[in-house]
Formats: C-alpha cells, structure tokens, sequence
C-alpha cells in the first residue's frame, strides 16, 4: 500500500479549538444544579485524628454535605497495581478517598465539602474543627529503614512496600575478573509534572437510574470506570468516564481516588459535583515522582568492557503506591529496563520501594524507564572518565550490534531493531565534536563560563503492557464508514496532548487512500469505544496505531467484497485508489467509497446491494478490532519483556555554567532519534523537544521540598519553578531516523516519553564533563552547581576531560 | 485558593478612589492595580480585604511626561510594557526602559504597574534597588491632600511603605540623570521570568578615570531594597581599578543578613551580592565611558 499520509508532517487537528479557546476542558463544563467541592487537607504529615467536628460547618448557608473519613469506611480504594508474584504489601485498611483515623502526610485529603458555590464550600473549610494527636513523621528514606523509624503500616513490621531482587548470569565471578570496580552513587531529588491544568472531576450520579456519569482530566476513560464503579458500588455498566480536553498530564492522571471524591458526594446528594483542584492541592495532594537513589557498583574491564553492576535502588514512594497511584510499578519496570543499549551480561539488582509520610506517587513521563536509563547513562561517563577514555568509546565498545536484533536482554526484554553505534557516530558527526572542544578551550580560557559537552544514549522501552493492574495492554478501535463517506475511528484512549488524533487519522487515511479530513478521531469516552488501557508509557503509536490499522484492514477487506460485489468481480480483482474501489485491470470500472456507502445504506440500500453471506450475517459497514503485540508479557517468573517497542537515540549536550553563580544554561542540543515508521516527523520532534525541555528543567529548577516537619514547603508556582516559554532551550538539532519496528503493523514505535530519557543524561553528562567531578546532588539550583565549580577548582579537575 | 469574601469598589477618579479607602473592614482595605500579587494573595487567603478598591479605570492615573528639569513623571497606573515601551522613557532614563523591559514576561509587563511593584514594596522587587539608587520621589494623594516622599524614606519594610491609610501612590517622579553617568541592573535567577535571588544596581559617574558619584543598591537580600555605602565609599573620588572595583563589590556584603529559602541559602546570597554588585558597577563604568 502506497504511503501518502504516513510519514507527512500535516498540521496538527487539534492546534485550532486549543489555541482559541473553543476546547471544552472539565472546568468550563457546568450541569444544571451542580454543587462544588472543597478538600480539607491535613495540616500534619502524621497525626491521629481524634476528632473532626463539623457542625458549625453544615450550618453554614449554602453547605448542602460534608463528608467525613467516618462517611468513607464503607468504600475502601480499589488497587490499582497487585503485583501478588512479588509480595506486595497492601494497605487496604488505610487506603480510603479520605483519611480514616490517621492522618499519613501533610495535605492528605480529610473531609470535603458539596455547596452551592465554590467560595461557600471553601469557607466551610474554614469551619471544621479537626482534632490532631501528632505522631512522629517519616520524612527520609533513611529514617524509615532505621530501627526506631515509626511504622506507618503497624502490620508490616517495617516501612518497605515491596522488595524485589534480581539476578541474571555470575555476578561474582563478574567481580573477581574486572580489572576495575568502580563505586557510583546517581539518584535524582523529588519532583514531578504540575500540568496547567490540574485534577479536575464532574461527578453526576442519578438516583432514580443508578447511573453515574463523570467528566474527568484523565489519561483513561476505560480503567475509571472500572475502579468508580468498584470503590462506590455500583454496577460497572451503570457508570460512563468522558474525558474532554485535558490540559496536560504527563502520566499524572493515571489515579482516580481524589476524583472518587465528587462521584461520592454526587452519590449522596443526588447532584452533580464539581471539583477542581487548586494549585496548592496539586502540589500536596500529590502525585509525586522520581526521588530514588542507587548505590551500585560497576565491574569493568580497562578496555572499557562493562562485565557485571550491582546496585541497590530505594524509591520514596511517599505513603503508599498501589492503590492512589500507580508508582509501585516502577521498582519492576526499572529491573526490566535499566541495561539499556549494553549488552551487560551479569548484574544483581535489589530495588525497594520505601513508605514515607509524604504524598504519593504515581507515573510521570517514562516511569522508571528513565531512571534505569540515566543510571546506566551516567555510569558509562563516570566509568569512562575513570578509565580515561572517551564517552563514546565506552559506549561503542558494549553496544547491541545492528545484526542481533531481535535481541533478548539478560533482563528479558525483547529489543525490536535499531542501530546504535550509527545513531552515536551521526550525533557526534552533527555536533562536531573537536570544534567545540575547541570553543570549550576558549571559553575556559576567557574566564567567565564553563563548558560542559555531554554525550548519551538510549533506549526507550514503549507500548507496555505491565500484568497485574491497570497498565495492562488491551486496546481495541471502531470504525465506521459513513453513508457519506466519511469514516469516524471510536477509541477509548484518551489525549494528552500527543496529536493523536491527527496521526490515527493519518493511519486510516492511507489504508482507505482517503485523506486525513476524512476521518475523524472520537477519544476519551469509555461509552463510545472498546476497552483502551490509555494513553501512557509511550502506547500510542504502537497499541492504538495498531488498533487502527488492524480495524481499518477489517473493514476495508469488508469493503473491498462490497465493491467487487457491486462492480460485479471477485474481491481479489478490486483494490483501493484514490477513495475508490476499482477493477485493477479495468481502473474505468469503479465505485468510490462514498457511492458504496450510500447504496448500502440509502439507495437502493443493503438489501439491493449486499450479497446474501453479508446481508443474513453483518451487513455493516463498521468494525470493531484489537490489537496486541507480538511479544506479549506472560508470567513474572519467566523472563518477560513489557514493552513491545523499543526506540533508540543519542544527543550531545552543550552546557555552560556561570563560574561565578553556578548558573546553567543549555545553549544547543543535538539529537538523533529513531523510532521506526513516521507517522507525522514534526510530531515527533516537537515532542521530543518538549520532553527535554521538561527533563532538562526538572533536573535544573524544579523540586518539591519537605522540611523536617513532613510539611512540603514549595507551594506555589513560584517556589516550585515549572519551566515557561522562556526556559525553552536553545537550539535544537534535531535528526530523525527510521528503523521499522517488526513487532507493530506500520513499524511504528511509541515515542511520547523520549525527550525526558537522554535529555537528563546527557545535560548531567555534561556538567560534569565542565567540571571532572561527579555529581550526585540534585537539582542542578545555581547553589549546587557553585559547590561542585569550588570543589572542581580545589581538586584541579576542571581539565580531566583533556586526558583523552 | 477562592477569595474570601469581599466588597468591590470601582473608582473613576483619584478623589473617588481616596474616598473608598476611608472604609474600614475587620481586615481593612486594599487597592487593586494590576493584581499580580495581590489577588494571588487573596486566592492563597493570605490577604483578605474586607474591601478592594478598583483604580484599573481612572484615566489620569497613566501617562509619561516629561517634568520641567528633564525628568520623568510617571503615572502609577502605567504599566510595565508602556514604560519600556516609551520614547521618552528611552530617551530620558534609558536604564528605567531596560528593568520594565526584562521584568516578568510579557503577559506580566502588560498587566503590571510601575505604581502597584513600588507599593507592594516586594523586597525581591526589580523596580526598588533602582527607584533608591536614581533617588526617584513617590507622589502621594491622600485625605490630606498631596504629599511626595523619597525613595529612601518610602520603603519601611517588608512589604510595608510610608503610605499611611487611606493614600494612594499616583505618581512617580524619576528625577534628571547626571551626565557621565551609566547605570546597571541585574539579577540572579534560575527562571528568566523570575524575580531575583539576588538583584543589584549600580550608577557611576565618571569624571576621566576617577569616580565622581556612585551608588550602589541590592535587592533580596534585606526588607527593603538597600544602599551598599560601604561600596560606594570605597569608590568616591578614587581612581577606578579592577581591584577597586572587586574591593567595593565585596564590601556591599558587608553587614547584609539575608534570608534563607528554598531557593537560596543566605551564605549564597551574600557571595552573590559580591558578583552581582561588580557585574553591574563594571557594566555602569563601560557605560558611563
């Protein structure tokens, strides 16, 4: 089939209604009679509730319910991950929409308010009179492991959600033949995505049906009604998720227990209930991300030939990551993922996921993916400058080779394809590397900044499909094709932004040589579609695409026979032209879609016009199908590979940093990336560069701190420092390659996650490139950096990089 | 993040205006500019007015026009983009063009006042260091009719001026620059848009090699917007030097007892007065060459 669409940059469909205003998000929404609700947060990270006295609260005009953790007993959260195979440890019996009996970190939602505006139910927050018996709070990883660390769950014995080792080859006999063990620390501080807009529900359930219907921002319509219907009991198919316009989500908005909230006082009152978080709820509330540390080391030869890592990770995890998020995940998807493009043979792994009294966590922008990346990335260079050799060099000498692919890693994953040495040796050919060696020297020479270059690599694990829970991989489409001859593709995925609407009609548009505005893409309804696990981990471009193109050849094989039917030949004389079916050998003889779809459901309509075998069994013209990968995860014990695709890349990063303020700035970037099959190149790069602007301003500007109290002390946008159109980096080259993947039906890979991955790496790699330390400490604040450029200057090794 | 209740009071003059702040509420009465930090505050329930007087609509209270001795009068109701956008501005006081220039972004400078930066007396403020260093007057209109106060007396303290109730600052008046002179402002920030960790600005007038004035001002790092006369002493009258100029820029530390936050500890704040103030003292000598 000939490609028109696949592989064109056309302007995105959605720019239009966003830009002007005309996009309905959950707040511009308004029902007939709707209250609004208001969260009482926790003022304490640990404290018994003794009391919660809201009297003089429901007297309050206007205030129509309030609720209490005493209301919520009867509705404990349904989980969203069980990892049974890994002895995960549950919290059921503290796991409600509000807080039952004890408070867990400062913010915790503990009552909420329906009123009749949203100023009146904010002023009953003022009203209720919480009693608090504070408990110590555990505010470090550290203090929960210690011996007389408080137990935030009495009946595990400890503050260790989930612990699970790993081990592949001789770990051992590794060690005893390195020439070198190298010592690495590499974690990265707490912090997160605070999309614009934030959480944001309509609950309205109807009393006399039972049914309830919500609007929420969300990155899932299909796995929300599933878990409403299982924590409020109510039948399943009596609930519907529409998700509108969402404002950006980034992976935060794959958790619905703060959203059981409005469905709960909908069910109460009978009336619809809005609730908006406010930016402060955004920031305490949660979720949270990233916050891991890993102390490894690394066996290598001096050649620079990795043999065998051990390391230890330990992720915050905040309260609890099972049943409000989703982040227990990550402690498995890192083991699955972190040995990158190497081929490391032997490596023995622990990974923890520690409980604190902070806020929970759940996915954000590659999910532990990028942690196991950035750890492998960043030990390369620090072996390598170790070793005195260059960056490339190491990575050069323990890349997978073109020629294995498919190739199975000693942690199970399946690599697709790729080619990683060429997209290393095209990023350093674009970057040219010894001129800005050069330019590197003279600015040194001049004085006032430090120039770091910063080299890395990767591999992108996308499309997963994680067993036990709601990242699971089901993703079904339908289609339709009009009597006018217009198809719409119904699908229950939800967008965040990626343009998927465009590139899905790209798909549909090239299988039935139609053009994009042909199509049109419905989303984000669980009524309307088939299941859909939702828009994450990178998913669209593999499951959804893959649910498109497999639905599209369905009907189109369906049309196909209609046509030959009408046109009087077999189904294998016609083919598709130009939104046509014709007779290959006589392309005179035709009949456009629009025709056949007008005969087989107007004139003369299905009966004049269908055979008998499709009249008497489907004589529609739609389809449903799903599509899964190839590949699929099937049993935690055996070797098992999450991701269907796995793209790859490389950049080079320029950094400088203020000698004198430690300030960074990334004045120009370089990127090769490959992700198979394009569907729409600018897509792809725009989102690439949002990705890293994302990741290179999380591990500069943004973090979320606790002080010693458990109080989250960044509150505000302008405490915690979201990048704006001003933090957009400098340059980016940017280089696309192709390397089909063979596991989805156009060679398509999921790309969405990308830019955070190697962004992060290779700014890192290049600050300590400027300096000659290694960095362990983050965020990269003007502060931290100071330190490291004085303790560069004590040790002398502003010049190290020089010796190769 | 909903504001509290209050009673909104729109003005169309200044008269009108002075009468609404004679209100009295429990929390008293405030005036609402171009709201960037007020209603954030009221959002956030830190401040809650029991009254908010809207002077947004009175037409007198935006302009630029030159005074009689060749400077400035300027509204308190212009906003940050007409001032930097100004002719006369660029003309008159070039270095005033430049800080409502980079302050914020556009969406700010297109909302915020001059008048509202000066009256919030926001110790980060990129207006305060400058308005203390060029000796800029406040123009206030009051029940007792008008009255102007220097910048040096104007800020009290933190978030706190010499406004008392029921004023309202209407004008600024930016006195006529010496010549020989150049000035300087920067700031240390990790997000362009930001206001400083630390903020400094310098003014230097030069006669051949031998500094003839100066003043030296920081912001961020006190209550107030402060001089660094230990700085400026150290210049006066001397010829300049690099040294003496690393020597002057060092001494603006001195004495200074920032605070510590989440952006910035106060050890770092004060090495960075060293570097913000030499930067800003260098850039206002090559410019007053």
């Amino acid at each position: 089939m000939a490609k028109k669409w696949v592989g064109t940059s056309i302007k995105r469909k959605e720019d239009a209604s966003m830009l002007t205003g005309e996009a309905t998000y959950v707040d511009d929404m308004q029902l007939p009679g709707m209250l609004h609700c208001a969260i009482l947060r926790s003022d304490y990270a640990h404290a018994n509730i003794k009391s919660i006295d809201v009297s003089e609260a429901r007297k309050l005009p206007g205030v129509i319910d309030i609720i209490t953790g005493e209301d919520v007993k009867e509705y404990p959260l349904a989980a969203a991950v069980e990892f049974a195979h890994f002895d995960l440890k549950s919290p059921v019996k503290q796991a409600y929409l509000l807080a039952v009996d004890r408070a867990l970190y400062a913010g915790q939602p503990i009552a909420a308010v329906a009123a009749v505006d949203k100023y009146i139910a904010e002023d009953a927050l003022d009203l209720i009179q919480v009693h608090y018996e504070p408990l110590t709070p555990v505010v470090s990883m550290e203090q929960a492991l210690s011996e007389d660390a408080p137990l935030i769950y009495e009946e595990w014995g400890d503050n260790v959600q989930m612990q699970v080792p790993s081990k592949a080859g001789d770990v051992d006999a590794a060690f005893a033949e390195a020439d070198r063990v190298i010592k690495v620390k590499i974690g990265e501080h707490r912090y997160c995505a605070f999309p614009l807009e934030g959480r944001a529900a309509i609950a309205d359930y109807k009393p006399r049906t039972g049914k309830l219907h919500t609007w929420i921002s969300s990155q899932a319509s299909s796995a929300p009604r599933a878990n409403f219907a299982k924590t409020l009991k109510i039948p399943e198919q009596n609930v519907s998720v529409t998700v509108p316009h969402v404002g950006g989500a980034f992976g935060t908005k794959l958790n619905w227990s703060v959203e059981t909230i409005p469905c709960l006082l909908s069910k109460r009152t009978g009336r619809p209930v809005k609730y908006v978080e406010n930016k402060i709820e955004t920031f305490t509330i949660g979720p949270h991300a990233r916050d891991y540390v890993f102390n490894g080391e690394v066996a290598c030869k001096n050649d620079g030939t990795i043999l065998g890592v051990k390391a230890d990770v330990m992720f915050d995890l905040g309260i609890e990551s099972s049943y409000r998020g989703t982040a227990i995940a990550k402690c498995v998807i890192l083991l699955k993922t972190f040995l990158g493009q190497y081929k490391i043979k032997n490596y023995s792994f622990l990974s923890r996921a520690i409980v604190t009294n902070k806020a929970f966590q759940c996915s954000y922008r590659a999910f532990g993916k990028e942690q196991g990346s950035r750890f492998i990335e960043r030990i390369m260079n620090i072996v390598a400058r170790e070793l005195g050799i260059s960056p490339e060099e190491i990575r050069l000498k323990n890349y997978i080779q073109p020629e294995e692919f498919p190739y199975r890693t000693t942690s199970g994953a399946l690599y697709d394809s790729g080619d990683y040495p060429g997209t290393l040796k095209r990023v350093l050919e674009m970057a040219d590397i010894p001129s800005l060696r050069k330019e590197q020297a003279r600015l040194e020479e001049e004085g006032r900044y430090l120039m770091g270059i910063g080299i890395a690599s990767f591999v992108q694990p996308s499309g997963s499909a994680v067993p036990d829970g709601y990242l699971n991989g089901m993703e079904g489409a339908t289609l339709k094709l009009l009597p006018e001859g217009g198809f719409i593709l119904s699908t229950a995925h939800c967008t965040l932004g990626q343009g998927i609407e465009t590139t899905l009609s790209q798909v549909v548009a090239d299988e039935f040589t139609v053009t994009p505005e042909d199509v049109r893409v419905i989303i984000g309804d669980s009524d309307k579609a088939p299941y859909s696990s939702g828009g994450f981990a990178s998913r669209g471009a593999a499951w959804v695409v893959g649910a498109a193109v497999t639905v599209s050849r369905k009907l189109k094989e369906k049309v196909l026979r209609f046509g030959a039917h009408v046109l009087k030949v077999e189904a294998d004389e016609v083919e598709l032209k130009d939104g046509k079916i014709q007779v290959k050998r006589d392309p005179a003889k035709s009949v456009s879609l629009h025709e056949l779809a007008t005969s087989v459901h107007f004139w003369p309509g299905a009966i004049g016009v269908l055979p008998d075998e499709f009249l008497y069994t489907d004589p529609s013209l739609d389809a449903t199908a799903y599509w899964t990968a190839p590949n699929p995860p099937v049993s935690w014990a055996a070797p098992i590979n999450l991701y269907c695709t796995h793209p790859n890349g490389a950049e080079v990063s320029t950094i400088l940093i203020d000698k004198e303020t430690g300030k960074i700035t990334v004045p120009k970037r370089f990127v090769v990336y490959d992700c198979g099959t394009l569907i729409n190149p600018d897509i792809v790069k725009h989102q690439y560069i949002g990705g890293a602007l994302q990741g290179i301003n999380g591990i500069l500007n943004e973090e979320l701190c606790y002080d010693e109290n458990g109080q989250l002390t960044t509150t505000t946008y302008m405490d915690y420092l979201i990048p704006g159109s001003h933090e957009m980096l400098g340059e980016t080259v940017f280089e696309h390659q192709e390397t089909p993947s063979p596991f989805t039906p156009l060679g398509c890979k999921g790309m969405g996650e990308a830019g955070t991955f190697c962004s992060v790496s290779s700014v890192m790699n290049a600050v300590e490139d400027a300096l000659g330390i290694t960095i362990t400490k983050t965020p990269l604040k003007p502060q931290t950096v100071l330190d490291y450029v004085k303790e560069a200057m004590e040790k002398g090794t502003l010049n190290r990089r020089r010796e190769w | 993040m909903r504001p509290a209740e209050f009673e909104y009071h729109e003005s169309r003059t200044v008269e009108e205006a002075l009468s609404f702040l004679q209100l009295r509420g429990d929390e008293g009465v405030k005036v609402l500019a171009g709201g960037l930090s007020l209603v954030p505050m009221m959002k956030l329930r830190l401040a809650q007015p029991a009254h908010l007087v809207d002077i947004t609509k009175i037409p007198t209270l935006s302009y630029i026009e030159e005074s009689g001795n060749g400077g400035l009068r300027i509204g308190a109701l212009t906003t940050y983009a007409a001032v930097s956008g100004s002719e006369l501005v660029q003309k008159r006081c070039p270095i005033l063009a430049e800080v409502t220039g980079i302050l914020g972004d556009p969406q700010i400078r297109n909302v915020g006042t001059i008048g509202g930066n000066i009256s919030n007396a926001d110790p980060a403020s990129d207006i305060g260091p400058m308005a203390l260093a060029l000796d800029v007057e406040m123009g206030i209109a009051g029940p007792q009719g008008r009255r102007t106060v220097k910048a040096a007396d104007f800020y009290v303290d933190l978030f706190t001026t010499a406004l008392d109730a029921g004023e309202l600052l209407v004008e600024i008046v930016i006195p006529p620059l010496p010549s020989q002179t150049g000035f300087s402002y920067t700031k240390l920030n990790q997000r362009r848009a930001d206001m400083g960790i630390v903020n400094a600005f310098s003014s230097v007038t030069l006669d051949g090699d031998i500094v003839k004035d100066v003043k030296v001002t920081v912001g961020a790092v006190a209550a107030t917007p402060v001089r660094a006369l230990q700085t400026e002493k150290i210049l006066k009258g001397n010829v300049l030097t690099d040294e003496l100029i690393v020597e002057a820029a060092n001494a603006a530390a001195d004495g200074i007892k920032p605070e510590t936050d989440v952006h910035a500890t106060a050890e770092y704040r004060t090495e960075m007065v060293k570097v913000l103030v030499k930067r800003t003292l260098t850039q206002a000598v090559k410019r007053a060459r």
